[in-house]
């Protein structure tokens, strides 16, 4: 570790958007979310492509009318129900991939220091925790690019043992998959697994070198075809164009997971990403409706960042298309308290429970 | 936040609490030792984390 490192500045300057349409007017996106209305929840069929794109152009005073109607979308296509999740970083740091915004790479310098997967014991502690949450799914997540041998024989172990332990459903985010080693992963017990799209196809090239997107994609067909649940992310905040965060739902779509974890870049030093600007609050709203509306039917949970982009709006996304969420600590950094989730979800009146895909 | 009075370095970059006053964001865990500086082990769990110095052991905090 050098000691150049420096502490990376919250920046609260607004993202600059780029897209390639003019913003609507405000008559014209109040007409384009009742359009969207009437498609989503009269007719209940999902937007074109089109339809998508106009929405993402209402100007930053209708993003409010777009969030009311996401949270139509989904009390109607999903219910009340918000399901919690705890995650786990089991092996962290040291990964060979080079995402550019992750502090677990091996090829930047970061706070990060690679620590060896943990005892069954530590995990198990950590399931228990999740658990006396509230939650109902608990994810091992570990830095590497693929699972070895070595490491699919502990997942194997594991996964049993915290079922069997905790009642809670098991999900594991490893990396890239073979078939084999998804049907083992499905045959073991896996209930969903992690494997995110993070960005746009088309811009996928600016985040990660040292895999492809199509390598992703195929991942995520195997979790499906094997019978796992898929959960599917997407990252924002990385200088993608909107038309770019347009692409990404669209291709999200194709891969059809039974998940979405949101997150929003929290720069990390050291990572070629520490410098991007946050992505402001209301445009993160604005992106949480867009997901729910083009995703109506996915389990769309707050993951990591939000604390840092949201802020005070952490209530507002509840209400703008967000049925789960990440509660407690993330990988390498903290949460808020779990009791200020929980005080919220009670205050909005939202059901702790268990989804699963409307099909 | 390391608080300089008591520690000599700052447990969010390393630096002597001189150099740094503090400038562990809330949500961080600290990643370096306050007594030497040095970059610690950190596992961050649900409820807690857990980090430890070669010399100076293992601190664990439950958020
Ligand atoms: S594969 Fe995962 S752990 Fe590895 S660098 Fe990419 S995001 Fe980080
Ligand atoms: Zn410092
Ligand atoms: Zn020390």
């Amino acid at each position: 570790m050098s000691d150049t490192l420096q502490p990376v500045q919250i920046s609260r300057k607004p993202t600059p958007s780029r897209g390639s349409r003019t913003p609507l007017t405000a008559d014209e996106a109040r007409r384009a979310i009742r359009a969207a209305e009437t498609a989503l929840l009269d007719e209940r069929r999902m937007l074109t492509a089109e339809e998508l794109a106009e929405l993402a152009y209402v100007p930053d005073g209708s993003v409010p009318s777009l969030a009311s109607l996401a949270h139509e979308v989904r009390l109607a296509w999903c219910g009340p129900e918000v399901e919690v999740e705890g995650i786990l970083s089991a092996k962290t740091g040291g990964c060979p991939e080079d995402c550019h915004f992750c502090s677990q790479s091996s090829k930047f310098d970061t706070v990060v220091k690679a620590t060896p997967f943990l005892d069954t014991d530590e995990v198990l502690e950590a399931a228990r925790e999740t658990a006396a949450l509230g939650a109902s799914e608990f994810c091992i997540v570990l830095a590497v690019r693929g699972p070895d041998e070595r490491t699919m024989q502990r997942l194997l172990e594991l996964v049993p043992l915290i079922n069997g332990e905790t009642g809670l459903n098991v999900a594991v985010s490893a990396g890239i998959l073979t078939p084999e080693q998804a049907k083992r992963l499905a045959d073991g017990g896996v209930h969903r697994y992690n494997h995110n799209l993070e960005t746009a196809k088309s811009y996928f090239p600016q985040v990660v070198t040292s895999h492809d997107w199509t390598e992703r994609e195929q991942t995520c067909e195997l979790v499906r075809e094997h019978g796992m649940e898929l959960c599917c992310g997407a990252l924002l905040g990385m200088g993608e164009s909107i038309d770019q965060r347009l692409e990404l739902l669209g291709q999200l779509r194709e891969v059809d997971p039974t998940e979405v974890p949101l997150n929003f870049l929290k720069p990390m030093a050291g990572t070629p990403f520490a410098h991007l600007p946050a992505v402001e609050p209301l445009e993160a709203i604005r992106w949480i409706a867009l997901f729910r509306i083009a995703l109506p039917t996915v389990i769309l949970r707050y993951a990591g960042g939000r604390e840092f982009t949201l802020g005070d709006l952490q209530a507002m996304g509840m209400t703008s298309g967000i049925n789960a969420l990440i509660i407690g600590n993330y990988l390498t950094y903290l949460g808020r308290s779990p009791q200020e989730d929980l005080k919220m979800l009670d205050d909005l009146r939202m059901p702790v429970g268990l989804l699963s895909k409307v099909i | 936040m390391s608080n300089p009075t008591e520690a000599a370095h700052c447990d969010g970059c390393g630096k002597p609490s001189i150099e740094c006053a503090g400038c562990r964001w809330e949500y961080d865990p600290p990643h370096y030792c306050a007594q030497c500086g040095v970059r610690m082990a950190v596992n961050v769990s649900p409820n807690g984390w857990k980090a430890r110095c070669k010399t100076h052991g293992e601190l664990t905090r439950l958020t």
